[in-house]
């Protein structure tokens, strides 16, 4: 898989989060083989491993975005943006990311005392294994959405004084197949 | 403001920011914080730091990260990244191979069986097509295959991966409109497999009629019957993935979640049997998993935050009044949002279609009589199976999505694997009568709602 490369301290922050981070995916996989193990040959479920899997899912939704806004890689049109110069480029790059930190901003404002509240309360998910989801992953979400603007605004930063490339959608699905 | 002016300047607003390249995720996000801005106006929005109506963006997207089916879609990209980086799928095709060269149009039925059965697998496109294109396309090309059907065939049984179970566009329209998922991939089977039967079928129809599209292989021993059955352990080991993810979740071990994750131990164990196992395939398989994830959630996180906030501002109750409104008989409104679905699949993204218009057209559809609903009545026996239906019909109608120009996601991947004076206009050409055979089975489905109801539980 061809990387983006980490231009500043910021890239940097969120390829090692994600390095680490990654690995929670194949965690998940070998707690549930070890729960259904338990299950249907010892007999003895367990009571952790369903509330484990969602609090470590929920770390790898969020943080996976950080990185693939790194990358570049989320989802987006580019007709008419490969279309237009350089300078048009700049303009629309910098609406996109201006209204990227009004969402993160939005969310911030209306989300910050319930995440708040719950962190301080260390308030717990009320079930068997009862861990501390809403507690942690509420904050996360607060987290994350800022890191993602930081990084939305490094980019705009650093992509300024690049050159115009094209984006063949084609191009692009190779490239992932090259490694 | 009205929900009126606020539903056309969202409208506006969608395609101004998709046109300037806005990550698509990010601009539904930034539209939930503008549709609450005009319906609330900033004085309430603004009032007091750290409450008020904002509130929802965050809760809407804790509520999916806590709701467990969701997990299975990392679990399937991971196992589907797996599979593409091992040498299982080729194995299949040299098995199946052996069984059926000497027939005509031979290795265009091997490349839909072998989608049919590696769609049963896994529940999500693009990997199954680049691998057919990497397998199958050069060996259909070598013996003087049509192009166009070689590539129709490739593209088309390649997109079955959302339409047989496990399937992510079911678990996402599952999860957002609160039907059984379970009930939804029992739909599907009869569907699906009528769908990749109908391709087999037009392969061999087209390849008779035409006999010089499909040329046999020149010379050559006779396969023999030993030779047939030396090449069955190459099916085996998908056979196996197959079983103990369906089987997991038919024969009632485990959930859907649960048994994504025992897809991905199953194919962790073929590929450690196959000599395969290296701690470079087992990291790039997770990189990919990592970004594959990050990208379609964000896109389902703003996805979900604006569906919250146009919910909150009442925008579906004003939609569905004006669908309703038209008084159009009940056809007339299914046939719209068959058309509104297929124009939208072809412009966007199917989670964004999946979160932003069915929570608009399902209540309306459960709101429509439901003997009027297919030509025999059949879902008056089970009225609360119409959401799982109209489930299928949607998914039937993202197969065309995947297959339409200008951005039919298919024939991006293929060109990716095709020889260079294959270009995407030949692509989308080769395209046609597969599109025609969709569009056809989905009229099946609308205008017989039993197609999907035969496994149904009662």
């Amino acid at each position: 898989m061809v990387e983006h490369p980490a231009e500043t301290f910021m890239d940097r922050i969120s390829i090692a989060i994600s390095r680490v981070a990654m690995f929670l995916v194949a965690l998940i996989v070998v707690i549930m083989f070890y729960e259904v193990v338990m299950r249907y040959v010892f007999e003895r479920p367990t009571l952790w491993v369903n509330e484990m899997s969602l609090w470590t899912a929920g770390g790898v939704y969020l943080l996976a975005g950080l990185y693939v806004m790194q990358q570049r890689g989320h989802i987006r049109i580019f007709i008419l943006y490969d279309m237009v110069s350089r300078n048009w480029q700049r303009a629309f790059d910098t609406i996109s990311t201006v209204l990227i930190v009004l969402f993160a901003a939005g969310i911030f404002w209306g989300g910050f005392n319930e995440a708040w509240a719950k962190l301080m309360r260390w308030e717990t998910f009320g079930t068997a294994w009862d861990p501390p989801i809403p507690a942690t992953m509420k904050p996360l979400i607060l987290v994350t959405i800022v890191l993602i603007a930081v990084q939305a605004v490094v980019n705009l930063i650093v992509d300024w004084k690049k050159e115009k490339q094209v984006h063949d959608l084609v191009e692009e699905v190779k490239e992932e197949l090259i490694d | 403001m009205d929900i009126g002016t606020i539903s056309l300047i969202l409208l506006i607003g969608i395609f101004v920011l998709l046109a300037i390249g806005m990550p698509l995720g990010f601009a539904s996000g930034f539209l939930a914080v503008a549709v609450l801005m005009m319906k609330f106006g900033p004085d309430l929005l603004f009032r007091s730091f750290g409450t008020g109506p904002l509130n929802i963006l965050a809760q809407r997207m804790y509520g999916l990260m806590t709701d467990y089916v969701l997990i299975s879609v990392p679990l399937f990209i991971f196992m589907a990244c797996l599979m593409e980086r091992s040498n299982i799928a080729k194995a299949m095709f040299d098995s199946l191979n052996v069984w059926l060269s000497r027939t005509r149009g031979g290795i265009a039925i091997v490349t839909a069986i072998m989608a049919i059965i590696m769609a049963a697998m896994s529940g999500i496109i693009g990997g199954e097509i680049v691998l057919l294109g990497l397998i199958a396309l050069p060996n259909m090309l070598r013996l003087g295959y049509n192009q166009n059907l070689a590539i129709g065939t490739i593209c088309a049984s390649g997109s079955l991966g959302t339409m047989i179970p496990p399937s992510i566009v079911l678990i996402i329209y599952g999860l957002v409109t609160e039907t059984s998922i379970h009930a939804l991939f029992k739909a599907a089977f009869v569907p699906g497999f009528i769908l990749g039967g109908c391709y087999i079928a037009y392969i061999i129809f087209r390849t008779q009629m035409n006999p010089e599209q499909a040329p046999l292989p020149k010379g050559g021993e006779d396969v023999t019957m030993a030779d047939k059955l030396r090449a069955l352990p190459g099916l085996l080991a998908p056979l196996f993935v197959v079983t103990v993810v369906l089987g997991s979740i038919y024969g009632g071990f485990t959930g859907i979640t649960e048994a994504a994750g025992m897809g991905v131990v199953a194919v962790l164990i073929l590929i450690t049997l196959r000599g395969e196992l290296s701690w470079p395939l087992f990291k790039e398989a997770l990189m990919r998993t990592w970004k594959s994830t990050g990208t379609i959630l964000w896109i389902t996180f703003g996805a979900t935050a604006l569906a919250g906030a146009y919910t909150i501002a009442g925008g579906p109750t004003y939609v569905a009044n004006l669908i309703i409104g038209t008084e159009l008989p009940t056809f007339g409104i299914l046939l719209l949002m068959m058309v509104i679905f297929l124009i939208l699949g072809a412009l966007m993204d199917w989670v964004g279609i999946v979160l932003l218009v069915m929570p608009v057209f399902l209540p309306i559809i459960l709101k429509l009589p439901v003997e009027e609903l297919g030509l025999t009545g059949a879902l008056v026996a089970a009225p609360s199976f119409v959401a799982v239906w109209f489930g299928i019909l949607f998914c039937v109608n993202m197969q065309v999505s995947f297959l339409s120009p200008p951005f039919g996601p298919a024939a991006f991947y293929l060109k990716s694997v095709a020889p260079a004076h294959i270009t995407l206009p030949d692509i989308f050409r080769g395209f046609l009568p597969f599109i025609a055979l969709q569009l056809v089975v989905l009229t099946l489905v609308l205008l017989f709602p039993e197609i999907t109801m035969i496994f149904r539980s009662s």
